[in-house]
């Protein structure tokens, strides 16, 4: 079976996957009555099993959902459900303030309304220096994907000359939209096309109600590569 | 050297796949043509120079112009759009499908509005009444309209806004227009000195 970077057929856009997986933290604002007046204050609740040491070194995962509040944030880790949290090695509090760089410039302080600009899903927090520092939980990179329907698809959307790799193949289905395609040369052309790519048209039906066309594929060939 | 004139809705790739049948070609280009570069956007009837004797595919050139092909993509705006002004909205919308937006203002300062597609940003100087309507050039799975600048807002009706309003700063907006929605109204607790909330059963 042939893989291929993954490409969605509504949007015509390559699909982008995160490359690692992670376990995100539950996460709640809590009152601090010796906190900061500009300040809202958050816990992130870790299991207690797993070391400070690891938490310092690799950092954690956790949503945060969106906060209408448009403020300076500190947050701490309390470790399993005690009241038991990882020191701020810096400062000798409990709390470490969040800061962001966003858009590619300096870190500076994140404020909680504003998270959604740095991530919709999980946030990834590392302590550095004595602040929690917020990036997006996913790195992305391209999905690749099985794709022998993927490239039987694109190559019946894509028009000739449109492709800039392969610029003269294509089957160009749009071409025939509202014809009667029984009168047209797209059965030569579908055989032509699919074979060039390796793979042979063993049977094709069109439906002129749903305006559906059904292709019995031979992929034997491009499997065995 | 030889001439080629652009026909309509090509981009430079288009013309070095129809002369070199490679974009590859689009060195040729660039090199036979000194005011060319890759920001250039061609219009019908512009005269490009180019070596005809050089051919990065010579077979794809010839089943082109046997066959009678034209590439012509057009431009477009992919590249990330960025402006010092701070972000103050942003438009979560809901529907995959929708095709367009719209939303009326009134106020002063300026807007500058990044629609979530391949259009440029749009800079709005804001007065008692400004509609904005803006009809997607693509299609995305997920689209999220962000609203730069420094203003205040007199009056903000959302009636076509199809998705979430996050307001991501504090913001002045004095009456606020709601129509028949299903979306939360967290954003609203970020408006200062909102006096009105207006909700209008369509």
């Amino acid at each position: 079976m042939r893989e291929d970077i993954e490409v969605r057929q509504s949007t015509c856009d390559v699909v982008l996957g995160s490359t690692r997986k992670y376990a995100v933290y539950p996460f709640q604002w809590v009152e601090n009555q010796d906190g900061e007046q500009d300040c809202i204050y958050g816990e992130i609740l870790v299991p207690s099993y797993i070391p400070g040491e690891t938490l310092r070194r690799e950092g954690l995962c956790v949503a945060i959902p969106y906060t209408p509040e448009y403020k300076k944030f500190k947050v701490r880790i309390r470790t399993g459900e005690s009241e038991s949290y990882l020191d701020n090695q810096t400062d000798g509090s409990y709390w470490f303030t969040a800061k962001v760089g966003l858009y590619g410039g300096e870190a500076a302080d994140a404020y909680a309304s504003q998270l959604m600009l740095v991530s919709e899903g999980a946030v990834f927090v590392r302590l550095t220096d004595g602040y929690a520092m917020l990036y997006d939980a996913d790195d992305l990179d391209f999905h690749i994907a099985k794709a022998n329907t993927q490239n039987g698809k694109m190559l019946l959307a894509c028009v000739p000359t449109n492709n800039y790799r392969y610029p003269v193949t294509g089957v160009g289905l749009v071409r025939w939209t509202n014809s009667n395609i029984e009168y047209t040369n797209l059965t030569e052309i579908l055989q032509r096309e699919f074979v060039a790519d390796g793979v042979t048209v063993m049977n094709a039906s069109y439906d002129y109600n749903t305006k559906d066309l059904y292709l019995d594929l031979d992929t034997t060939f491009v499997d065995s590569e | 050297m030889a001439k080629y004139k652009v026909k309509t809705n090509q981009n430079i790739f288009d013309v070095a796949i129809m002369l070199y049948g490679s974009i590859e070609g689009l060195f040729d280009l660039l090199i036979s043509n000194d005011w060319l570069t890759m920001r250039t956007e061609l219009k019908l009837g512009m005269e490009l120079e180019y070596h005809d004797f050089y051919k990065t595919n010579e077979g794809i050139v010839s089943v082109i112009e046997r066959r009678g092909y034209l590439a012509a993509n057009g431009e477009r705006h992919v590249y990330h759009k960025s402006t010092d002004q701070p972000v103050v909205f942003v438009f979560a919308i809901a529907d995959n499908e929708a095709d367009s937006i719209s939303f009326a203002v009134s106020g002063t300062g300026t807007m500058i509005v990044d629609w979530g597609d391949n259009s440029p940003l749009e800079e709005v100087a804001l007065t008692s009444d400004v509609r904005l309507e803006h009809w997607f050039d693509n299609k995305v799975e997920k689209r999220r309209v962000k609203v730069h600048g420094d203003f205040q807002l007199g009056m903000f009706d959302a009636e076509g806004i199809p998705g979430t309003i996050y307001t991501m700063r504090p913001v002045e907006v004095n009456e606020f227009r709601c129509h028949k929605n299903k979306y939360p109204l967290d954003g609203l607790l970020l408006f200062e000195n909102l006096t009105t909330i207006t909700y209008i059963e369509d």
